[in-house]
């Protein structure tokens, strides 16, 4: 990933992996399931990588994994290279927030006690009116 | 212009547990549908299929969801005229 969005130009590049963690509201979590909007999902990626690099001039490249994801395993992976630090640490913290709030994806918890639970999110009617 | 045609409609994350296989229905759409007045239809034919539907918990999941049709989001009043599929977006959970 980080090959891709690195240039001569570009003083810092960061990569940010988002994991899996073993453990949410007091649960033990063995694994995600991810579920996806393939065609809208790849649209929403396309729009926010715009958005940021037309604003921090940024180059930027994201990844998100669909399907059955183990504890400890990446989930999310944003790759952005920028002249500077502070524009690189802006647009990668600002696609996270994008991924967190736009993009058409679902996640399920499986939980050691035998439990699985589709979490709660953000509705995205509010992006649409 | 057809009058009254039939499209299909998915199902995504946690509306899932309504559905054995695959996760859509077909939903009748007269000319002049709206988003919002499909999603209302939406909810009385998952009631039709689903006896437990609606749940206190399933009526705000469905009220909370958007519509969109296979290339974008939509707003409650747009007109589904042009749409070739519909989809039921419950809030999103990315990252």
């Amino acid at each position: 990933m980080a090959a891709r969005i690195s240039r001569p130009e570009s003083g810092a590049v960061l990569v940010f992996s988002g994991l899996v963690r073993n453990e949410h509201n007091q649960k033990t979590v063995l694994a995600v399931t991810y579920d996806a909007h393939v065609v809208l999902a790849q649209e929403v990626l396309k729009q926010i990588c715009t958005e940021i690099h037309s604003r921090t001039g940024a180059q930027i490249a994201i990844a998100h994994r669909t399907g059955p994801v183990a504890v400890g395993e990446a989930s999310v992976i944003i790759a952005v290279g920028a002249p500077h630090r502070a524009e690189a640490y802006e647009a990668s913290r600002t696609a996270l927030e994008e991924i967190k709030t736009r993009l058409p994806v679902w996640k399920k918890e499986h939980y050691e006690d035998g439990e699985s639970q589709w979490l709660p999110g953000h509705s995205l009617r509010t992006h649409a009116e | 212009m057809n009058e009254s045609r039939r499209i299909r409609v998915r199902f995504f994350g946690a509306f899932r547990k309504y559905f054995e296989g695959k996760a859509e229905l077909e939903l009748p759409v007269p000319q002049g549908l709206t988003a919002g007045a499909a999603r209302s239809q939406i909810g009385e034919i998952l009631k039709l299929s689903n006896p437990d539907f609606p749940s206190p918990e399933d009526q705000e999941l469905l009220e909370q969801s958007a519509v969109a049709d296979e290339s974008r989001v939509l707003s409650d009043g747009d007109v589904l005229d042009r749409a070739l599929e519909l989809s039921v977006l419950p809030p999103v959970c990315g990252g």
